[in-house]
């Protein structure tokens, strides 16, 4: 026993020391350290977090400087020019009435079957026509100022004696509107250069057609207002 | 006034004086690397504390950004569905313009007395046209016009002549086959 209390005094002065070198080991392992890790993750976190921000704030700016009244007209526009369904009466009809503007005679107008290409959907309308090249080359030239997006795919004429006949396949085109729903991360959606001279050639094409239904009063006679008189 | 020191102290009292100075220097010392220590270790708690606070701070603010965003989510999309449309429809309209460009050239290029009687242009904007013309010198001037570049908007790689015949009724039918570039 008294030689266990002579070492240990002998070596108390290591005491304090140790414990302060088990404390302090155990702090920086503990404590200092993944602290520090966890220190730079978070920076991370926060430095991404900060560059969100960043671009919602842009877009929420990009979004702000947007004019609605203008958008509503500028879709109405394309939705004419490439709507959403084939509308396949409404084109006929637009074309017939360009053929009559070309002074072309409709011989026969069908419809062929519906087609995919890329994203967009078409249909072809097969057009037979009596007419000579000049009203046909019109009738093309029309076709540029079309309110539908369309395009011919072939041009044949033929004049054999009995009458001048031009057949035109014309892509009629037209595109759904996706499912998919906007990531609210991904920047708006801005118009380039480019877009903007087609979105002007398209306000500077004509009008789109609207069929205008009239409603008359008949009067009919009614008779005697007592039928047993 | 000259000072006399004499240190009348056994040796032993000596030896354990600086013993014991030693040893306190090395309590101070580890005295100074704890309190070092806890406050290191209080200052990265403390920074960590602030930090989870802009951590925070910036989860509010990409949140608040988030809802304002969903909350014009209607414009997003017009925007969107805007340049989509544009881009197709800028895919598609160019899709003829030469097809259409080529007829107006032959057109443009025939004499006025010449006449079409066949005309065939093909989805690879191949032409076939078949023409009557009762003069030779209508049917040079097309040749020419179809050869000359100045003229045929460089639109014109090669001119196949095909099936000269005169009837008797002195019309010369005969058929092109244009290739285009």
């Amino acid at each position: 026993m008294d030689q266990i209390k002579f070492t240990f005094q002998q070596y108390s002065f290591l005491v304090i020391p140790i414990v302060v070198l088990v404390v302090s080991v155990s702090v920086v392992g503990l404590v200092i350290v993944p602290q520090l890790l966890s220190y730079l993750d978070t920076q991370k976190k926060i430095s991404a977090l900060n560059d969100r921000s960043t671009r919602l704030e842009t877009k929420i700016n990009d979004l702000n400087s947007l004019d609605s009244d203008q958008m509503s007209k500028d879709l109405q526009i394309l939705l004419n020019v490439l709507p959403t369904s084939p509308a396949v009466p409404e084109t006929v009809v637009s074309i017939q009435g360009l053929m009559s503007q070309s002074a072309l005679i409709t011989k026969n107008l069908n419809f062929g079957q519906l087609k995919q290409t890329g994203d967009n959907s078409s249909y072809v309308l097969n057009l037979t026509a009596l007419g000579q090249p000049p009203q046909l080359g019109l009738f093309l030239s029309n076709l540029d100022n079309f309110q539908r997006a369309v395009t011919v795919e072939a041009i044949r004429f033929s004049n054999q004696g009995d009458g001048a006949e031009i057949t035109l396949p014309i892509d009629a085109y037209y595109k759904t509107v996706s499912a998919s729903k906007i990531n609210p991360e991904q920047p708006v959606a801005k118009l380039n250069e480019k877009d903007k001279t087609v979105l002007q050639q398209l306000y500077s094409r004509s009008a789109p057609l609207v069929i205008n239904t009239t409603s008359e009063n008949v009067s009919v006679p009614l008779g005697k207002a007592d039928p047993f008189q | 006034m000259n000072k006399l020191a004499v240190n009348l102290l056994p040796t032993d009292l000596l030896e354990e004086k600086k013993q014991n100075l030693k040893f306190d220097l090395l309590r101070k010392v580890s005295f100074g690397v704890l309190v070092f220590v806890v406050i290191l270790g209080g200052a990265t708690v403390a920074l960590r504390l602030t930090q989870q606070s802009a951590l925070n701070s910036a989860n509010d603010r990409v949140s608040n950004d988030q809802n304002q965003v969903l909350a014009m989510s209607d414009k997003d999309s017009q925007a969107w569905l805007i340049k989509d449309r544009l881009t197709s429809i800028e895919g598609i309209l160019g899709g003829d313009q030469k097809r259409k460009q080529i007829y107006s050239l032959i057109m443009n290029l025939l004499p006025p007395g010449m006449q079409v009687t066949d005309l065939s242009l093909d989805k690879s904007n191949n032409l076939i046209i078949s023409l009557n013309t009762t003069s030779l010198a209508d049917m040079d001037a097309l040749f020419h016009d179809l050869a000359d570049q100045s003229k045929n908007q460089n639109l014109i790689s090669l001119v196949d002549f095909d099936g000269l015949s005169m009837g008797k009724d002195n019309v010369y039918r005969f058929t092109l086959k244009i290739k285009t570039n």
